[in-house]
């Protein structure tokens, strides 16, 4: 939701699509440190409820600082004009050029995630702090620091996630609270810490909601009467992903790609 | 088929969006900054 904000404020201000969204996203990679630093750093001790308690609260003071900055009505983030062209991707077939660089850009994003974590040195660092913070505590890498800027990355990501999302949907407050749900059921479907588990299981997800809305009507037609399958197929593709994840909790309850075990 | 086509790219496209958000939580998670699994692990 930040982010898309930020997108929203910086591209009108500049009024550049490109570097409107580069500004945003360093935004959100501050906003990120910056909750770190003052708030989430504190409660590394304390009980896990204690740490959901909180950033449960940071959400309803983000909810009602956006709404004193930006006021309650949506933004909209209009696309520049070489976004909004159709493409032909396949012969007969178009498909928006916006969500197209959407996919492009979330899996040049991963592949450099992947390398960042498995190929360099901060990555063996955050690896190595995942399996033993004690230990490189004591090895003398500054550790804090490290979570500190783990965080910062993780704020960026949701960020661009949001302002990615934005010119689809409008900016709104609490745009992020219904995705938040989804990202949790990916997160355990793929296994917590695994960030080739939670693609694995994003695509899953974001195939079996966006399939299931659409064909499932279609679908329960073919069995059932019209009436019956028109309100029955909401429900159950709304319940779907769910499912899934309680059946991947059944069969495998660290989910499907478990990170290294500690 | 065509709507098949345009449903699953929309599909790959949502996904990717959610690996985006679940990607920065699972490594904040991952790396025990905080956690939602203590109690899990501890059973």
């Amino acid at each position: 939701m930040m982010g898309a904000y930020f997108a929203a404020t910086f591209v009108a201000w500049t009024g550049s699509f490109v570097l409107g969204i580069l500004l945003a996203l360093g935004a959100t990679l501050l906003l990120g440190i910056l909750l770190e630093f003052v708030a989430l750093r504190h409660l590394y001790g304390r009980d896990h409820l204690d740490q959901v308690l909180a950033t449960f609260g940071l959400i309803l003071f983000f909810n009602d600082a956006v709404r004193l900055i930006w006021g309650p009505a949506g933004l909209a983030l209009p696309l520049p004009a070489w976004l909004t062209v159709p493409v032909q991707i396949i012969p007969g077939v178009f498909y928006p050029a916006y969500r197209l660089s959407i996919i492009v850009v979330a899996l040049a994003v991963a592949a450099l995630l992947y390398i960042v974590v498995m190929r360099t040195r901060i990555g063996m660092l955050i690896r190595a702090g995942a399996s033993n913070r004690e230990m490189i505590g004591a090895l003398g890498i500054n550790i804090k620091l490290l979570f500190t800027l783990v965080f910062g990355l993780g704020a960026a990501l949701a960020g661009l996630a949001g302002l990615m999302q934005a010119p689809i949907l409008t900016v709104q407050i609490g745009m992020g609270e219904n995705i938040l749900i989804l990202a949790f059921v990916i997160i355990v479907i793929g296994g917590i810490g695994s960030i080739r588990g939670a693609f694995m299981a994003a695509i899953f997800v974001g195939m079996i909601d966006t399939l299931g809305r659409a064909f499932l009507p279609d679908l329960l037609r073919m069995v059932l009467s019209s009436a019956a399958a028109s309100t029955a197929a909401p429900a159950l593709s709304s319940m779907l992903i769910y499912l899934l994840m309680a059946i991947v909790l059944v069969v495998r309850p660290e989910g499907l790609f478990p990170a290294a075990k500690r | 088929m065509l709507v098949l086509i345009e449903q699953s790219l929309n599909g790959l496209q949502f996904g990717l969006l959610l690996f985006l958000l679940a990607a920065g939580l699972t490594l904040v998670f991952g790396i025990r900054i905080l956690s939602i699994s203590r109690t899990a692990r501890s059973t």
